[in-house]
């Protein structure tokens, strides 16, 4: 993903958008601290992650472990 | 930066509305849902990352109506199409979806778009895959006229909307973000980001949306 970040400005800019006005979504991102900090670092507007197609026993715990990493990306 | 969260909505799932309230407690932005209107037993094209389709692939459920229940049961999450498979779909009846959706949420709509990958369920509704991004500019560009203006028309090269009315307009001026899926490591993507609002990239190529 990082990789492709410096080309994808290139071209926005090259179509005459600014590219710090185009915010860029990863979707699908992995649930890892440093990962998350690192797109963050870059720049990166929003980051999504893919939650199974399950009920709230099994949903809630990943929810909660993501609610810490939102906090902990934070600050 | 924000944080959202998709799900694959489907009879055995949470419920959206259920989700949308868990998420909107734990300090997410936004909660996203993909579509797949079918998936034609033909499997012409292969999952991205190889392997068998999820079964979720088969069993998802229509993003505008299950996003409009997320939205109902929460007051500051976005709603967002994760995502929709506008070439699928019909202009006209799309830009009257987004602008209602947009409307009943109070303006929480982000519009998730994309191409589609999956070249048997694209085909399955009329529309030729080899020209399928320049169509979706298209109904982009007609969309933005029919949400932006009192007597819109649009004359394309594939879409053609002839002069008319039609309201509600979306509740955000002069439109909902428009988010451009594309895969990444691919210049093939940032060119449609360039032309529409923003861009949407899997960080894991294993997820074809």
């Amino acid at each position: 993903m990082t990789e492709f970040l410096p080309q994808f400005r290139q071209m926005a800019a090259e179509a005459g958008r600014d590219p710090a006005k185009v915010p860029i979504t990863i979707f699908g991102s992995p649930e890892n601290r440093d990962r998350v900090k690192r797109y963050r670092d870059q720049g990166i507007a929003r980051v999504v992650t893919m939650l199974p197609s399950a009920p709230d026993a099994e949903v809630l715990p990943i929810l909660d472990r993501w609610a810490a990493l939102i906090r902990q990306t934070e600050h | 930066m924000d944080f959202g969260a998709a799900m694959f909505f489907t009879d055995y799932s949470m419920k959206p509305a259920e989700l949308g309230q868990a998420l909107e407690a734990r300090g997410f932005e936004s909660v996203w849902a993909p579509e797949h209107s079918h998936i034609p037993s033909s499997r012409l094209t292969p999952p991205a990352g190889g392997g068998q389709l999820g079964k979720q692939y088969y069993d998802v459920m229509d993003p505008f109506v299950t996003l409009t229940a997320a939205a109902m049961a929460t007051k500051t999450l976005k709603v967002a199409t994760g995502v929709c498979l506008v070439i699928q779909r019909d202009t006209i009846q799309t830009a009257k979806l987004v602008a209602t959706i947009d409307q009943v949420s109070d303006g929480r709509f982000l519009f998730g778009i994309g191409g589609g990958w999956n070249q048997d369920e694209v085909e399955s509704h009329g529309t030729i895959f080899k020209t399928r991004f320049k169509k979706m500019r298209e109904q982009i560009e007609a969309m933005t006229e029919i949400w932006t203006k009192a007597e819109p028309e649009y004359d394309g090269e594939i879409v053609n909307v002839p002069k008319m009315r039609t309201w509600p307009k979306p509740a955000q001026k002069p439109r909902p973000p428009v988010i451009v899926g594309a895969p990444s490591r691919t210049a093939h993507g940032a060119r449609c980001a360039t032309a529409t609002g923003g861009c949407q990239m899997r960080a894991d190529r294993h997820i074809p949306m």
